[in-house]
């Protein structure tokens, strides 16, 4: 007689609820993280044992790299385009709208503002290959302040100023970054770090 | 679906080869998989991006900083670091005036270093609430030096610090110093 075998079953489970959470959480993610922006320079900062981490809006950086050249960077790209509108019209830069919209693309800056429009008409590839030679600040010329009082004072009034230097930053480019500052009444600063290894 | 086939124990069945029935149920562990392992990623470049942070107050802009400097701090309730170059580090415990190359001394960066150097002294201060670090970086001493002074002031403890310009005296003696 041919009898009925019962068709055997692994363990089975199933895996339609722990692939919708799985999805749901990651769509959380993917709309909260914000993408890096292009950055122009590569800094090593120097670690230290501060445990505060770096709020991700209202804050304005200040790049030092190891040849002592200034770079200006938003975090928040919202804030942006509103910074480079106030710039332009401050100091007559004439920028127009697809500027305003590349401008906001940037996590960094750095050249004079003159030359701003220029660099901003470039292709991203030109772009990257331009030498930069930094925000103009001295004695003499203190553009960076102006563009650090732009955004402190006129765009985000309860802005934070971190500064991001590389380990092999000399000094005296600090020293006249914080001197400059100092004369335009500016005297908190985050500095950023990395985390200690050891 | 996710279940594990039982090994048939042999191919009884001999030649036939049957396509399985398929239950028009598809299988979701991959996608799983998948969406565990985007979730993973957002995770990681989402909270390891955030870099530390410490806060520096710098002191307002004084109009004439050589005569208020240090005007009511005792020597014996301070230390200065000068920060040299090429990671060298000295301390000094002296009136400003007097200071020569040899009261300079040199430590390095570790914590028997310039940490001990700096807790010794605010042990035997005066004052010891009062204790003062006076921290001045040459012009050959990099950011790396900055940051890791202050962040001995952290893991000290010392609350009054300041960050000043070497004075004539110092850079002399600094000069001699590192001469020699």
């Amino acid at each position: 007689m041919a009898a009925v075998k019962p068709q055997r079953h692994g363990p089975s489970m199933d895996m339609t609820a722990m692939c919708d959470v799985a999805f749901l959480i990651l769509t959380f993610f993917i709309m909260t993280s914000s993408f890096k922006s292009e950055e122009s320079v590569t800094i090593q900062t120097p670690s230290s044992v501060a445990e505060e981490l770096l709020p991700e809006a209202d804050v304005a950086t200040i790049t030092i790299d190891p040849t002592g050249y200034y770079y200006f960077g938003i975090t928040n790209s919202q804030e942006r385009a509103p910074f480079a509108a106030k710039l332009s019209e401050k100091f007559n830069l004439g920028l127009t709208n697809a500027d305003l919209a590349q401008f906001s693309t940037l996590a960094e800056v750095g050249v004079p503002m003159k030359s701003l429009k220029q660099y901003l008409a470039l292709s991203d590839g030109d772009r990257e290959r331009m030498k930069l030679t930094g925000i103009p600040l001295d004695s003499t010329n203190t553009e960076l302040v102006d563009w650090i009082d732009t955004y402190t004072r006129d765009v985000n009034t309860g802005s934070k100023l971190a500064i991001r230097g590389d380990q092999s930053t000399q000094y005296p480019a600090i020293k006249t970054l914080f001197d400059e500052l100092g004369k335009a009444d500016i005297n908190k600063f985050q500095l950023i770090t990395s985390k200690e290894t050891n | 679906m996710a279940d594990i086939q039982p090994s048939g124990g042999g191919g009884k069945g001999g030649g036939k080869v049957r396509t399985k029935k398929n239950s028009g149920k598809p299988d979701m562990t991959p996608m799983v998989d998948l969406g565990f392992l985007l979730i993973t990623f957002f995770i990681y470049t989402t909270t390891f991006s955030k870099p530390n942070t410490m806060s520096l107050n710098m002191p307002k802009k004084e109009e004439d900083p050589e005569k208020t400097e240090m005007a009511d701090v005792k020597v014996s309730n301070t230390i200065t670091i000068i920060m040299g170059k090429d990671n060298r580090i000295f301390w000094y415990q002296k009136p400003l005036a007097d200071v020569t190359a040899e009261d300079l001394i040199e430590v390095d960066y570790s914590a028997d270093g310039i940490r001990s150097a700096i807790l010794k002294k605010r042990a035997n201060a005066i004052d010891a609430t009062k204790f003062t670090v006076v921290i001045k970086p040459t012009a050959q001493a990099t950011w790396k030096n900055t940051v890791d002074i202050l962040d001995e002031m952290d893991i000290t403890e010392s609350e009054l610090y300041a960050i000043v310009d070497l004075q004539k005296q110092e850079q002399a003696a600094y000069d001699q110093k590192i001469g020699n």
